[in-house]
């Protein structure tokens, strides 16, 4: 035994040597040019200089957390070279401040990047702004996350990824992921801080008005189209937290919310949700950016998918067809827009007009207990007169068509053999297919509609909701 | 014989050969070189600079008010003190905590008061203080942390941003008197207390429950604050912490509080008939009615009943509600059979045993010590004397400044930092 173990330390001893010798012979490769420190030192000068490098600043998707009800938010941040650090400016839409209004920090406030587990950006010194959504004192009970958590925001954010043009960032806390995107301007040359405030409020205003567009003066659903076609309604955008759910279940109850942050530049979805679609497969839709395209119809992503109005025929006839089932009346209606008519219907409505002097008129599209009607309320300053006929919507091949059907109210023949203009309005758009758009892009307020193969059958149609 | 020797000489080589791997040239630090100068581009280079001169160089102390949270409990959701406030806390805790035991032990050493230390400050004084913003709240317990002592090392102070020099009261209690509290459990990390004061209370400390506790009720108990009441180390550090802060007449009033007993009784809120008062409006009116201490709603959400905290007296009859009884002046007649403590004695035998604490340990004067922080705080004239208006003490940090009437002291505190400033 112990001749065994001697022999056992004579040939380990020969190994050790051999192996020790041939150590030295092997040269180590050279995996990286630097070390670990002086790589995480470049990393931070390359974030420094990325960021101060956007003299116009910074648009900044921010998700505090995937918590509860607090929404992403949209800030404009300013990064200003200051010694071997900097400061940064935040501004953030207001509505409490007024129409295009934002709040802007007094002065701007110290910032730095610096090592733990990686580069940090950390807003170490408190910002009435932007900390607000980190302040644990902030007790908005509508956010409530919990005693001393307040929004239950990040403030210091690992660099994931740094671009001449954007910079993701990962909170050190929550875990959520948040972007910076430079500021787009054509703008060259210095950007004083007089020419800083006139692009960032035109950018207020501007995001404002996309806002209304898209979701406060938008009666429907966004719809998201994904890469392999099936269609999603996304509701409720003017809460900053979408419900979404397949088009065809199209039912809130099995909704899947997701916060996203809307920019100019397109909108962004947080972190974390996948949606479940109609044939029970899930598409993400977390951390997906969609930019607007050229022509801002749409907000497209990578990865094929994209996000329109959806289809203003299917728009209007949904709007008509979710009627209250005790009233009879729909949860928004078209009203016609006497000013659009093309060159068919302008000239019965000015004879119907000259025979009316006194009246102001109005045709809608809505519906009762008898299904959708053409409606016309004939009114003065003392009294309303109401005459209507079935004129049922539905959609064919993209187009919408509209028929007429037996069902008129009591005084239609009545007031039709009196006036027969009137008559000769409503048989107008029966039996026809139209071609419909919005207004505006993704905006289904107002729907223009014109007969296919005949320019001069024309209307738009304002929704009432 | 020959084995033993080729083995020998194979593993003297094996150890050779390592050497010889270990033999490269050292070559320059991989960490970045850092400079320890202030750069006078930088923002904070003001702040930065006091800092360095008035912290680092004479107390080798830290003084981090930029945040990481590296340095906090990341259980708690906390943010960064601001700039604005940073400055003001920066020059306040100079003048209102470190200046004041500088002078106290400047004044101990030349008198040559046994252990007096000249380099108290070096050897015990915090390395390193941290400033957060907010509060850091334990939701289990509804209470919040207004300041931390580590290790002997480190005193954080929260709810920064929260500073209002104009209010002396809310400043002592969110920050000076922390910092007297934390640095008294820095001390005792260095130098234990004795077991008398231990013993001075023993089996009244309530760990559990003292958040749920009136100031005056613990008073009559024997401790100067609730959270005194939770464990003898906390009872110790707050005693010197209140003091140390207190007027003489807020502390007469403390042991005022600590000399009575106290009742917390419930009583209906709602009123038999409309022309028959309430028992919470006859309690309220009796003479002997402090505050409300919890409301109970009926369905509509009106007040049903209130618990209420009320001074304990001799009462004509049984009932709760029975008159106070009084004496030939017309005094009422206190009780002092509830909790059988002499609050106020325990009090003040404490406060004896933390002045000895501190003189033999230390050689630190406690009434001197208080005297520097008040007059550091409050206005006096000329003669050293507290001046009052209307019974109160006049707010020295907002008052004009001899030197300068258009400026107050804060202002030329705060231009200790700003003077740094460089224009560019």
């Amino acid at each position: 035994m112990y001749s065994h173990m001697k022999k056992y330390i004579y040939g380990l001893s020969l190994l050790t040597l051999t192996f020790s010798a041939q150590s030295c012979l092997m040269e180590e490769e050279d995996l990286f040019s630097e070390s670990a420190t002086e790589r995480l030192e470049n990393k931070k000068v390359e974030a420094f200089n990325a960021l101060f490098d956007s003299q116009a600043g910074w648009v900044m998707s921010y998700f505090p957390t995937v918590e509860g009800s607090v929404i992403g938010c949209p800030f404009l941040v300013k990064f200003n070279r200051s010694g071997e650090d900097g400061t940064a400016l935040f501004a953030v839409q207001n509505d409490s401040v007024g129409t295009g209004k934002y709040m802007v920090n007094d002065a701007p406030t110290p910032f730095d990047i610096v090592f733990d587990n990686g580069p940090v950006l950390t807003f170490n010194s408190y910002n009435d702004i932007f900390h607000a959504f980190s302040d644990p004192k902030e007790t908005d009970w509508s956010f409530d996350q919990g005693m001393g958590i307040g929004l239950g925001g990040d403030y210091e954010f690992i660099i994931i990824d740094v671009t001449p043009d954007e910079v993701l960032l990962k909170g050190k806390k929550r875990g959520t992921y948040t972007v910076l995107r430079k500021f787009d301007t054509t703008e060259t040359g210095e950007i004083t801080s007089e020419k800083l405030g006139e692009l960032w409020r035109k950018y207020m205003t501007d995001l404002e008005s996309l806002n209304k567009q898209l979701y406060k003066s938008n009666p429907a659903p966004l719809r998201l189209v994904s890469a392999n076609g099936t269609e999603y309604y996304l509701y409720n955008g003017d809460s900053y937290i979408f419900d979404v759910v397949s088009v065809a279940e199209n039912d809130l109850a099995y909704a899947t919310q997701s916060k996203y942050v809307q920019t100019l530049d397109g909108l962004r979805f947080i972190s974390e949700p996948s949606v479940e679609g109609d044939n029970g497969e899930d598409i993400i839709i977390g951390g997906k950016d969609y930019f607007f395209n050229e022509d801002k119809t749409k907000m497209v992503c990578s990865d094929g998918s994209y996000i329109d109005g959806g289809d203003p025929v299917q728009v209007f006839i949904n709007a008509l067809k979710d009627v209250n089932v005790v009233t009879g009346k729909p949860a928004n209606d078209w009203v016609l827009d006497n000013n659009s008519y093309g060159s068919d219907l302008k000239v019965i409505y000015d004879k119907i007009a000259a025979k009316f002097p006194a009246y102001k008129f109005e045709f809608r599209f809505t519906a009762n207990l008898n299904g959708q009607i053409l409606l016309l309320k004939l009114m003065t300053s003392s009294s309303t007169t109401e005459v209507w006929r079935v004129l049922s919507p539905s959609a064919k091949d993209g187009l919408l068509s509209l028929t007429a059907g037996d069902y008129k109210s009591s005084n239609y023949d009545k007031l039709v053999a009196g006036t027969p203009e009137i008559g000769q309005f409503f048989d107008a758009f029966g039996g026809k297919l139209y071609k419909a758009a919005p207004a505006a892009a993704f905006n289904m307020g107002t729907l223009n509609l014109e007969a296919d193969g005949n320019a001069n059958m024309s209307f738009s149609v304002i929704n009432t909701k | 014989m020959k084995k033993n020797i080729l083995a020998a000489f194979a593993l003297l080589m094996s150890l050779t050969g390592f050497v010889s791997c270990s033999d490269d040239e050292l070559g320059p630090t991989i960490f970045p070189v850092l400079s320890d100068e202030l750069d006078p581009n930088s923002s904070t280079y003001p702040l930065d600079r006091f800092l360095r001169e008035n912290y680092l160089d004479p107390y080798n102390m830290r003084f981090d008010y930029r945040m990481s949270d590296t340095e906090a409990d990341m259980n708690y959701n906390l943010v960064p003190a601001s700039y604005d406030n940073s400055i003001k806390m920066a020059v306040l805790i100079k003048y209102l905590w470190y200046d004041v035991y500088d002078q106290v032990i400047k004044n101990a050493v030349s008198s040559e008061v046994p252990n007096a230390d000249k380099f108290f400050l070096k050897r015990y004084g915090p390395k390193m203080i941290m400033l957060v913003g907010s509060p850091a709240y334990n939701a289990s317990t509804g209470t919040k942390v207004q300041g931390l002592a580590e290790s002997g090392v480190k005193i954080s102070l929260f709810d920064v941003n929260s500073l209002d020099i104009n209010d002396i009261e809310l400043m002592n209690e969110n920050f000076f008197r922390v910092m007297h509290h934390e640095f008294s459990h820095v001390l005792n990390q260095n130098v234990a207390f004795s077991d008398d004061f231990k013993e001075t209370s023993s089996g009244l400390y309530d760990p559990m429950n003292w958040q749920d506790k009136q100031n005056e009720v613990v008073r009559s108990q024997g401790f100067i604050t609730p959270y005194a009441s939770s464990e003898y180390s906390e009872d110790f550090v707050e005693t010197i912490a209140y003091y140390v802060v207190s007027t003489d007449e807020q502390w007469a009033s403390f042991m005022d509080e600590a000399s009575k007993d106290y009742e917390e009784i419930e009583v209906s809120a709602v009123r038999p008939d409309s022309t028959t008062p309430s028992e919470y409006e006859v309690a309220k009116s009796d003479g002997t009615f402090i505050r409300i201490i919890s409301t109970v709603e009926d369905v509509q959400g009106n007040p049903a009943t209130h618990k209420i905290l009320r001074v304990a007296v001799q009462r004509e009859g049984s009932e709760q509600l029975s008159a106070p009884l009084k004496d030939e002046n017309g005094n009422l007649i206190y009780r002092n059979d509830i909790d059988n403590v002499d609050g106020k004695a325990i009090i003040e035998q404490k406060l004896s045993e933390v002045k000895e604490y501190l003189y033999s340990g230390f050689g630190i004067d406690l009434d001197a010590l208080r005297h520097e922080v008040l007059s550091r705080t409050y206005l006096t004239d000329d003669n050293g004397d507290f001046v009052i208006d209307n019974g109160n003490y006049i707010n020295r940090l907002t008052y004009p400044i001899k030197s300068d009437p258009t400026k107050t002291l804060i202002d030329s505190l705060v231009y200790q930092v700003e003077q740094y400033k460089v224009n560019n």
